[in-house]
């Protein structure tokens, strides 16, 4: 697995939804505080599970959340 | 840091003490000439029992002494022991590591006993592999929580 092509919106977010903390995130997906944080940075790509509670956590669609980046060889 | 990628580095410490100790001692008695002679067999036998039961015992009170230091340096009673997908990832590739050293320390065990090597210096193969594969898949997975999965 190369870098990861997961792009995630959580930092803007969690900002929409009044400085929501990493910490309450993970509380509310059920993860640690150290996950929010690898995949916000990009660094590692949830389950699909774990992709559709975080958006269900900011009451959005999953699209708004993630999207995918092609790699450009 | 989550409670996972704490108690690896318990775990790391407590196979190097533990791995320490028992090389120490052991090498001791193979001074001694304990291994020597027709009961080697036993011996090693005996000697692996106690490495097992040490083992678990230090792995035990090394646990219990880290969530106590825990509790009273983050002031939290009720720390949380979750583990979630991530943490079990890691340490799926970590055991994909692990488990491809066995093979190579099974390999050179093999080789050791064609060759005709005693039973103590296979043996000690495996038990000095099997510290080895620990402390590397420890490694392992400290290196995948550094760098994200």
């Amino acid at each position: 697995m190369g870098k990861c092509l997961v792009q995630n919106s959580i930092r803007r977010l969690r900002f929409d939804a009044g400085e929501m903390t990493q910490k309450t995130l993970a509380e509310k997906t059920g993860v640690t505080r150290q996950t929010i944080v690898a995949i916000e940075n990009a660094k590692y790509a949830p389950s699909l599970e774990l992709a559709f509670l975080i958006a269900d956590a900011f009451d959005t669609p999953i699209q708004n959340v993630f999207s995918y980046r092609k790699e450009i060889k | 840091m989550s409670f996972h990628h704490k108690s690896i580095y318990v775990s790391l410490v407590n196979s190097i003490i533990v791995m320490s100790a028992y090389y120490w001692w052991v090498s001791g008695r193979y001074a001694d000439g304990v291994f020597d002679g027709p009961n080697a067999g036993v011996e090693v036998g005996k000697s692996l029992l106690i490495l097992i039961a040490a083992g678990i015992l230090v792995q035990i009170i090394g646990m219990i002494l880290f969530n106590i230091l825990q509790a009273i340096v983050t002031n939290n009673a009720n720390p949380s022991f979750l583990i979630d997908e991530r943490d079990r990832t890691i340490e799926l590739k970590a055991l994909k590591v692990a488990y491809n050293l066995m093979a190579l320390v099974f390999l050179l065990t093999i080789i050791a006993l064609t060759m005709g090597w005693s039973i103590f210096a296979v043996f000690h193969i495996l038990v000095g592999g099997g510290a080895v594969i620990a402390i590397v898949e420890a490694l392992t997975q400290l290196f995948l929580y550094r760098r994200g999965y």
